[in-house]
């Protein structure tokens, strides 16, 4: 399925992750967390279908457990006190709900990344940070390229060990490593090989002229001036939220939230659509082309 | 004024007494598309790297060339890079980054155009390759052809004034190759491009090139129009890689007025119709009933949710013969090959080995079958090709003796014996092949694998393949090929069949088999069919043309 927020600019997409996971990891706060939360693992549901976010899933739930048993084991601040420990230690209401924000946070951090994965390709990256470092973009430009080759010709190398009787994946141990060091010892041979056609290749295009420029098939326009816009006024109004003492969380001695007051709500919202904002994308395109259908 | 000039070039490596180019002279005008043949260390690559300072190998040069009237070397680097492309053997190995837009930008960011002309030009370029719809992907997803491809739209986007090409189809298959061919003679004839090009195919480019130029050990051995070429060489090795129809022509009658192309030739074989024909002699066999390899009613498909690749397969291999199977891309060929091979297993039907249903775990190790993987270069593991054969054969339950004997008769039989002391990455394709199968012949195999076999070989090279695989024939082991050669397995097999859509629609003996097809024929048969309808091979032509004579 075609993702409406990947085919953004990639600085739109950078600024997105910047300010969400900005806020997810420096603000730990029990609706913010919940808003982000939902929304990630809504987006990642839209990336991967049910399965893929199901294994994520499993990945990030034994952290937010973990981080919810653990800490109250070595933290015990707080005024509320719901038992003690063998140790005579307390545990106290706050420094389980301090851990479960924390590890709250980590999960949903998790389920960001493992969106970031499928938005932030590599040219995108390459885009985004090749800038003040040409050279380096190349490179790893090349070991993009050259990673998947060297494994594919590892296989290739392997099967046709295979066909004169000398499947690497059989025998003792030590046969193995040894029909393993052959075939690591000639894929070196084939990589030197490789290289030297490649910086043939680059010489007789002209790599090494002064001058050398960027290309890249981006563009930035209106509709990104406009999104960035208004992500930044949503992150804008949640920060005064935050500095005008609207969104508060107070964990210890006593954990306290802020009141739902009207600014509150507001700010509640703002950040929910920043959130969503992939999603809101991928819907508004969906109705279009749902009505669009319709009138065609 | 000449594009390229080279002046009485002479050129030697540093380490060899003997000169790689010897007074080479030649001038290449705009516009022109020239062929540049020879066999295989004759000096091509060392000659067309002259004409790019950047790719010039070290050794010492007489002589000069002049690009545009100036000498090549004070032609500054940037418009060589700019001016004069080059593409080469290997397709992948070419390709420098990841992305196939980065790699068609890649030349355009070196010279270091401006955002919008880059745009501008790999949109153009993209449009007239028909690139569109693979910008976004990665490189390594295309295929082979599809590779060398985007090779050429990369260096077309500097808008070179001349293209040097190095053997660029030697590592595609026959279908990619002709596209590729296609692709540049239309860049010469719709954009007045000029094109260099080192190529074994000559069947292919003759008809394309405006002038052929033969370098036979470093020197020019002649240089003239496709037609003066095809007369010269008649009765030299590279003969047997000319166009079809002028092979026939220069052994039958020869002249000036030499047919090149499969309609010329019908045209100029129209005197011999109503020549008395001698009967064909008969190529009877008796029916086989000793098979090496049958597969009976296979079924297969990769994917449990995918399409069924073989439908039903039923094919026998009589022991002792060539067999060759073929048919189109995506028919199942190299599927059928390695449901022989063990590499998979049919959901449905029986593979049968010698008699045997094959059974799950059945190793090769038992000498029973011998694979050749399509890319030979891949076998080898040691730094030369002796010490590669003989390390193998360190792990085999043989006596002394035996290995020696073993070790010498897959020598003689695949014509080794100058090679043995070589790195096996020097070796050119043609010798990397016959490295590698006497690598499997070590095992001494009953039957052999084959996987397109001739794919990248020249003329000259692919009848040294067959006389291999006569010897290994008449020793009474069984070679199943899956190839698209047709004038080889027309020439050289036994037994053809034909896959298609997972099925086999034929299987006959060669001649029965060629005669039997209207399209998928020899270039011989399709000329020759008006005149001489039991005609295959050149051989047959030849025969039927001189019979009285």
């Amino acid at each position: 399925m075609k993702d409406e927020f990947s085919r953004c600019h990639p600085g739109i997409n950078f600024i997105f992750y910047l300010l969400v996971l900005g806020v997810t990891l420096f603000y730990i706060h029990p609706v913010l967390l919940v808003l982000s939360g939902v929304t990630a693992a809504a987006y990642l549901f839209r990336l991967r279908g049910g399965k893929g976010l199901v294994q994520v899933c499993l990945l990030a739930l034994p952290v937010v457990v973990l981080s919810a048993v653990i800490n109250p084991l070595f933290s015990h601040q707080g005024l509320t006190i719901l038992g003690y420990l063998p140790s005579g230690n307390p545990v106290t209401l706050e420094s389980v709900v301090y851990g479960l924000c924390t590890g709250g946070m980590m999960g949903v951090v998790i389920l960001w990344c493992a969106t970031w994965q499928d938005v932030m390709t590599e040219d995108k990256v390459v885009y985004l940070f090749g800038k003040g470092f040409p050279a380096l973009a190349l490179i790893f430009s090349m070991v993009l390229r050259f990673l998947p080759l060297f494994l594919t010709q590892a296989k290739r190398v392997m099967a046709a060990q295979r066909c004169v009787g000398r499947d690497v994946g059989e025998g003792t141990p030590w046969q193995r490593l040894k029909k393993g060091v052959r075939v690591l010892s000639i894929l070196v041979t084939w990589s030197l090989e490789h290289s030297v056609d490649t910086a043939d290749s680059m010489r007789a295009r002209g790599y090494g002229l002064r001058g050398r420029t960027l290309y890249h098939p981006f563009r930035w326009d209106g509709r990104s001036t406009a999104l960035a816009s208004g992500m930044a006024m949503c992150f804008g109004c949640v920060a005064a939220g935050v500095v005008t003492g609207q969104l508060n969380m107070l964990y210890f001695p006593v954990w306290q939230l802020n009141g739902t007051t009207v600014p509150a709500c507001v700010c509640y919202a703002l950040y929910g659509v920043l959130c969503a904002l992939p999603l809101i994308l991928n819907l508004v395109e969906d109705l279009k082309w749902r009505y669009w259908m319709c009138k065609i | 004024m000449a594009l390229l000039d080279v002046q009485n070039l002479t050129f030697s490596y540093p380490d060899s007494s003997a000169s790689a180019l010897r007074e080479v002279n030649l001038h290449i005008e705009p516009g022109e598309f020239v062929v540049i043949c020879g066999r295989s260390g004759c000096g091509k690559s060392t000659l067309i790297r002259q004409f790019k300072s950047t790719l010039t190998p070290h050794g010492t040069r007489t002589g000069e060339i002049f690009y545009k009237g100036t000498p090549l070397h004070q032609v500054d680097l940037r418009t060589q890079a700019g001016e004069i492309g080059f593409v080469m053997q290997n397709p992948q190995q070419q390709l420098v980054t990841d992305k196939v837009w980065h790699e068609m930008a890649f030349g355009l960011e070196n010279l270091g155009l401006e955002l919008g002309d880059m745009r501008l030009r790999v949109a153009e370029m993209a449009s007239y390759f028909g690139l569109q719809g693979w910008l976004d992907r990665k490189v390594e997803e295309l295929s082979g052809g599809e590779q060398q491809l985007l090779n050429l739209a990369s260096v077309m986007a500097m808008h070179p004034q001349v293209l040097v090409l190095d053997e660029p189809t030697s590592q595609l298959d026959p279908m990619a190759a002709t596209d590729f061919l296609h692709t540049l003679q239309r860049l010469n004839q719709q954009l007045g491009l000029t094109v260099v090009v080192v190529e074994h195919r000559l069947d292919q480019v003759f008809p394309m090139a405006d002038r052929v130029v033969v370098l036979e050990e470093g020197k020019v051995l002649c240089d003239g129009s496709p037609r003066q070429v095809g007369q010269a060489l008649a009765h030299h090795p590279l003969g047997v890689c000319c166009p079809v129809p002028m092979q026939i022509y220069s052994r039958v009658e020869g002249g000036e007025a030499c047919p090149m192309t499969v309609k010329e030739g019908r045209t100029w074989l129209e005197q011999y119709r109503d020549k008395p024909q001698p009967p064909m002699e008969p190529h009877a066999q008796p029916a086989p009933r000793d098979f090496a390899l049958e597969a009976r009613e296979v079924w297969f498909r990769y994917d449990r949710h995918g399409a069924d690749v073989l439908q039903g397969l039923n094919l026998q291999v009589p022991r002792g013969q060539l067999y060759a199977l073929m048919g189109g891309n995506g028919g199942g060929k190299t599927t059928a090959l390695s449901l022989f091979s063990g590499e998979h297993r049919p959901y449905r039907g029986q593979i049968r080995i010698g008699g045997q249903v094959r059974k799950r775990g059945m190793s090769l190790e038992r000498g029973v079958l011998g694979v050749l993987p399509q890319n030979p270069q891949c076998l080898f593991v040691q730094d030369t090709v002796g010490a590669d054969l003989e390390e193998l054969l360190d792990e085999l339950p043989l006596s002394r003796t035996e290995r020696e004997n073993r070790l010498a008769q897959a020598i003689r039989v695949t014509q080794l014996e100058g090679l043995l002391g070589q790195h096996p990455y020097d070796l050119s394709g043609g010798e990397q092949q016959r490295a590698a199968l006497a690598k499997v012949l070590l095992l001494d195999p009953e039957i052999l694998l084959l996987d397109e076999p001739t794919k990248g070989l020249d003329g000259c090279y692919k009848q040294t393949l067959a006389q291999v695989l006569r010897a290994l024939t008449g020793q009474g082991k069984t070679v199943f090929m899956v190839s698209h050669d047709v004038e080889f397995c027309a020439a050289y097999a036994h037994t053809c069949g034909l896959l298609f859509r997972g099925q086999l629609v034929c299987q006959k003996p060669a001649r029965d088999f060629f005669l039997g097809n209207h399209f998928y024929t020899t270039a011989a048969n399709q000329m020759a069919r008006e005149v001489f309808p039991q005609a295959v091979t050149v051989e047959d032509v030849v025969w039927a043309c001189t019979q009285d004579k």
